[in-house]
């Protein structure tokens, strides 16, 4: 990853609100990007251990909030107002980011977490583990869910439908899953794909 | 990681001197892999899983040679047997490998340096490659593996190699390096085979699967 990372807000739905494309520099290595409720700032989870909000408009850094280091992966709730971490431990860290504190750790994975999502009410949160487990999250008690088993490798990428109903894994094995998110109920496994999906949303 | 690079004649001595490398003749080659064994005696372990990885491709094509003729990076035989939890050969076992070339760069589009593997009906299995690159993500050199079999878990993991300059000629002290190893056993020692106008490296990775 270079000291610098170009964000390209050319097709994507957050670009509607900019002034047509646009590319801002940021001096940081970012490792995933969200936008703020209002479309203003740009939150960016980095790899010095810190979260850094840009102003979306000019790409000035307009705060920094210090979390942990060695965070692999990261997700923001919607909005921006939180963001989940985790990294080599077995733990998922939940930051306020209005205050900068970390307010919640969910603990009961039985090996490191991959990949993280949100739900787009902000109430849930999904982690793909290295133990090869699905675990869906309740954010406001840091409560665990459910627990789905996986495929072969570990999860690579997890996201809820719009309407929270619906999940959606990718594992390395190539494989695509999708679960009744509330009950759990594995309802269809696709293996139509070659290579790994790495983001979904 | 900063890791103090050291030079190719550095890391072949070292690795003499701790064993992790053995020079030999054609004629001794299957004493020193009867050594090795030997000093491995001991009750079967189940191989530790390790990671799957991004790269993994589905369909890759039965094969038990991997490099081409021109293909860059010296010449690799990895062999070895699938075998239950009590070191027993299992019989209708499907292995499939996967690893960078050389460069350390994995082949998205086609499938060079990816094979299914067909092991014998005692669940030998063999295959000749080149040693893997670094790639530029991960620490370590690597080969991934995934081994199914009848009744068995199915087993996804990776070898590394003793001789890798990251371990600087001391494995047992060095494979945290790579934060992804959490087994000193998925580090196996490599013998240099030499024949009289060329050489290879040989590696030995028993695959031991737990029941279903």
């Amino acid at each position: 990853m270079g000291k610098l990372l170009l964000v390209l807000l050319a097709a994507s739905a957050a670009a509607q609100t900019l002034p047509g494309d646009r590319v801002i520099h940021l001096n940081a290595n970012v490792s995933i990007v969200a936008f703020s409720s209002d479309g203003k700032l740009l939150a960016g989870a980095c790899d010095d251990g810190t979260v850094k909000f840009w102003d979306a408009q000019s790409g000035a850094l307009s705060r920094t909030v210090t979390w942990s280091k060695g965070q692999r992966s990261a997700a923001f709730s919607p909005g921006a107002s939180m963001v989940a971490s985790a990294g080599q431990e077995k733990v998922i860290n939940l930051w306020d980011l209005k205050s900068g504190e970390l307010t919640r750790q969910m603990t009961g994975n039985k090996k490191k977490s991959g990949p993280l999502a949100f739900s787009r009410d902000g109430k849930r949160l999904v982690s793909g583990g290295f133990d090869k487990t699905v675990r869906l999250w309740d954010v406001a008690s840091g409560g665990l869910q459910l627990e789905l088993e996986d495929g072969n490798g570990e999860p690579s990428s997890v996201a809820f439908s719009p309407d929270g109903e619906t999940l959606v894994t990718a594992n390395a094995d190539t494989t695509l899953r999708i679960w009744n998110a509330r009950t759990g109920q594995l309802q269809r496994t696709l293996d139509e794909l070659s290579l790994v999906t790495f983001t979904m949303a | 990681m900063r890791v103090k690079p050291l030079t190719r004649r550095e890391i072949l001595e070292n690795c003499i001197v701790r064993g992790l490398l053995v020079a030999s003749i054609p004629l001794s080659q299957s004493k020193l892999l009867a050594f090795w064994q030997q000093a491995e005696a001991r009750p079967p372990k189940l191989t530790p899983e390790n990671e799957m990885g991004p790269f993994f491709k589905k369909g890759a094509p039965e094969a038990a040679m991997l490099r081409v003729p021109g293909d860059a990076g010296f010449p690799l035989r990895v062999s070895g047997n699938i075998l239950d939890a009590r070191g027993e050969p299992i019989e209708g076992a499907r292995a499939e490998v996967w690893q960078a070339d050389h460069h350390g760069l994995y082949d998205l589009k086609g499938y060079r340096y990816r094979a299914r593997l067909a092991p014998s009906a005692k669940g030998a299995y063999a295959f000749e490659t080149v040693m893997p690159g670094h790639y530029p993500d991960r620490v370590c050199q690597h080969i991934h593996f995934m081994v199914t079999a009848p009744g068995h878990k199915t087993l996804v993991t990776q070898l590394y190699f003793a001789t890798d300059s990251v371990f600087a000629g001391d494995p047992d002290k060095n494979y945290t390096r790579d934060p992804l190893i959490e087994n000193r056993e998925l580090v196996r020692p490599v013998t240099l085979v030499e024949h009289a106008e060329s050489a290879h490296a040989d590696v030995v990775f028993e695959l031991s699967l737990q029941k279903a």
